[in-house]
């Protein structure tokens, strides 16, 4: 990676990677671990970032945690998706798709719809 | 949060609490679990110390996790403040009332007479007739207390009730809120009268105008009240 891209995606993640663990979470109950290890590497340098953007899904109501009994040592924090994150992958998706597709019509060159 | 044996992430660790200093307490402590659970998850029972390192250098470096923890462009949190905060109207209707509470006593005190007039005819021998009129100080502080409370009492209810739920003043704001009129009510009843008893016409008046001071101050003071603990409200964001 040269430097330069580095800092592009860390603005490019900061609006994108919340809405991207909420996904990872719509279907099933993960350990901040799980999460942080399925995450791609283009989405999250730093595996430790994800904590404080998991404390801020909290605080906002998306996401819920629950305590878990481990066999391998002390309790461990499973995180859910609320129904507010629902809805907000609701909106987020076509969201997404509209940004994407207007980017990349940019990047090609191509006429915009305005 | 028990220390982890080893020297290399302890130091991470603290490196890390250090950088959070400025973070709310509830978050750093959150932020501060959330690395410690992930490291003592990702080391294998038989770990190396280039394991740890390892681990380390996937989390990234202490100060990549505490720029994430202030980042200042938040999306989702924006979504909460479009929220209106229905708080609001209960303290100002509370004052509202007090208010018209207060209003309803000043009519009652305006209107109740201080003195009653009382007239004497009499006659003398020579047919002379003469009335004297004689004014008798009469406050009547049974009456006014009575009426006072009565009229007032189902504004003062409301407002109360009001107060009790509203989450805007601290306890000791919301005891003087409710407290207030029916202080006021005791004043402006007590005071004429015992004003007449001690000091005559002169006595009475005087009290008579203290109390109607007291009725605005009281006013004043209610607004005032209920304006400091909304500024309050409105300060400190929601949730969190």
């Amino acid at each position: 990676m040269v430097p330069g891209e580095d800092s592009i995606l860390t603005h490019l993640r900061r609006g994108a990677l919340e809405y991207c663990v909420l996904a990872m979470l719509e279907t099933e109950e993960l350990y901040g671990f799980d999460i942080a290890r399925r995450l791609d590497d283009t989405l999250i340098a730093s595996e430790g970032t994800l904590y404080p953007l998991l404390a801020r899904l909290r605080k906002a109501g998306l996401v819920d945690t629950t305590w878990a009994e481990s066999t391998e040592g002390p309790p461990r924090r499973y995180y859910a998706i609320t129904r507010s994150g629902h809805e907000v992958l609701g909106v987020f998706r076509p969201a997404w798709k509209q940004f994407r597709d207007a980017v990349d019509a940019s990047l090609d060159h191509r006429g915009g719809s305005r | 949060m028990t220390p982890f044996a080893h020297p290399l992430v302890d130091r991470y660790l603290s490196e890390l609490a250090e950088l959070l200093a400025g973070v709310p307490v509830a978050d750093r402590a959150e932020t501060m679990a959330g690395v410690s659970e992930h490291i003592e998850a990702s080391l294998p029972a038989g770990h190396t110390d280039d394991d740890i390192r390892r681990v380390l250098e996937q989390l990234g470096p202490p100060r990549a996790v505490a720029d994430e923890a202030y980042a200042s462009f938040r999306p989702l949190d924006a979504q909460r403040t479009e929220v209106p905060n229905p708080r609001h109207w209960m303290p100002i209707l509370a004052c509202v009332l007090m208010i018209l509470a207060l209003l309803v006593l000043l009519v009652i005190f305006a209107g109740t007479p201080g003195s009653t007039e009382t007239s004497t005819t009499s006659s003398d021998a020579s047919g002379h007739v003469t009335t004297t009129h004689v004014d008798h100080l009469d406050p009547q502080p049974g009456l006014l207390l009575l009426v006072g409370a009565v009229a007032t009492g189902p504004f003062w209810l409301a407002a109360t009730v009001l107060a009790l739920l509203a989450p805007t003043w601290r306890s000791r704001e919301r005891t003087l809120v409710i407290a207030l009129v029916p202080a006021i009510i005791l004043a402006t009843s007590l005071l004429p009268w015992l004003g007449g008893a001690v000091g005559g016409v002169t006595g009475q008046t005087l009290m008579a105008w203290l109390s109607l001071l007291l009725m605005v101050g009281t006013g004043v003071l209610l607004v005032v009240l209920t304006r400091c603990a909304l500024s309050r409200a409105s300060a400190v964001p929601d949730g969190g």
